[in-house]
């Protein structure tokens, strides 16, 4: 039972990391994003 | 321009478009056929009748095995496709879909190594033994690994692409050798599509709930990587596009 458990839950984890990885990094991104729009809006005045 | 490009992206950033639907309702169907996996895995195969104990419980390691063994063939397969289409096109769109790939198959491949070591413990009393199936998995795995860090040393969008396309295309080689090193080499791993292995430990025969079952699991996994890889190909394309506006703004 061991086994088996361990290879669902690292697994799981596996790919819940990966996937968390991309949730932060869109995060970011967007930020970025919002950051130069407030750069751009800034020159125009 | 820079300003026109931004307001552009940002009006159609609002608006949720049908692709965005097709990805959500791709989503759903993901989770819920992994859902369909869990519960097919676990309770609806039928245990492999030549094994006890231990060993025949972490049998069922093997249908989340071969899910992960799909993700990570396609992850490559799709590698392929972006690097040749990068190389006849010189668009980056083919680059991003190569990068994505590769960088699915690394994670599902590294799923396929760890669900196969934590098998080959009670069946093989060993979590890794230098096998020709497992050396030639694991150096795939690594080629990839390597692919990734070799992208990060170049900084020219266009080089880097050529670049990894290049090297993408002799990494590749190695997805074959890895199929086909438990037929043509000795190795007591087993073969358990086109073929058999009279030196295999822990070989089981498979019946119809576990047919079904691994069906289930090549099912959730192809939908599962089909939405990872549409969401990081998207993540990717607006990192080049807010590159490009920091490079025409400063």
């Amino acid at each position: 039972m061991i086994y088996l458990a361990s290879a669902l839950i690292l697994l799981w984890l596996l790919v819940t990391l990966y996937v968390i990885t991309m949730v932060t990094r869109q995060r970011r991104l967007e930020r970025d994003m919002a950051l130069l729009k407030e750069q751009l809006q800034e020159r125009r005045r | 321009m820079a300003n026109v490009t931004l307001e552009m992206k940002e009006q159609s950033k609002m608006q949720m478009s049908w692709a965005d639907v097709g990805l959500m309702v791709l989503d759903v169907a993901a989770a819920l056929a992994l859902v369909a996996l869990v519960w097919a895995a676990l309770l609806y195969a039928k245990p492999a009748a030549n094994l006890a104990g231990d060993e025949q419980l972490a049998q069922r390691i093997f249908y989340f095995h071969i899910g992960n063994v799909t993700a990570a063939f396609l992850g490559f397969v799709v590698s392929l496709v972006g690097s040749v289409g990068y190389l006849v096109r010189r668009q980056l769109g083919w680059d991003r879909l190569a990068h994505a790939g590769i960088e699915l198959g690394v994670i599902f491949g590294a799923g396929v190594l760890l669900s196969g070591s934590i098998w080959a413990k009670p069946t093989w009393n060993t979590f890794w033994t230098w096998d020709p199936r497992l050396t030639t998995a694991a150096i795939t795995v690594l080629i990839y690994v390597a692919y990734l860090l070799f992208r990060n040393g170049i900084d020219n969008r266009h080089s880097r692409a050529l670049f990894s396309s290049i090297y993408a295309l002799f990494a590749f080689l190695s997805v074959p050798l890895t199929y086909y090193s438990a037929r043509w080499f000795r190795t007591i791993h087993p073969v358990v599509f086109n073929g058999s292995n009279a030196e295999a430990q822990g070989d089981f025969g498979i019946g119809a709930t576990m047919s079904q079952t691994l069906m289930v699991a090549t099912l959730a996994y192809t939908l599962l990587f089909a939405a990872l890889l549409i969401h990081r190909w998207r993540q990717l394309r607006l990192e080049d596009e807010l590159t490009e506006l920091m490079e025409e703004l400063y």
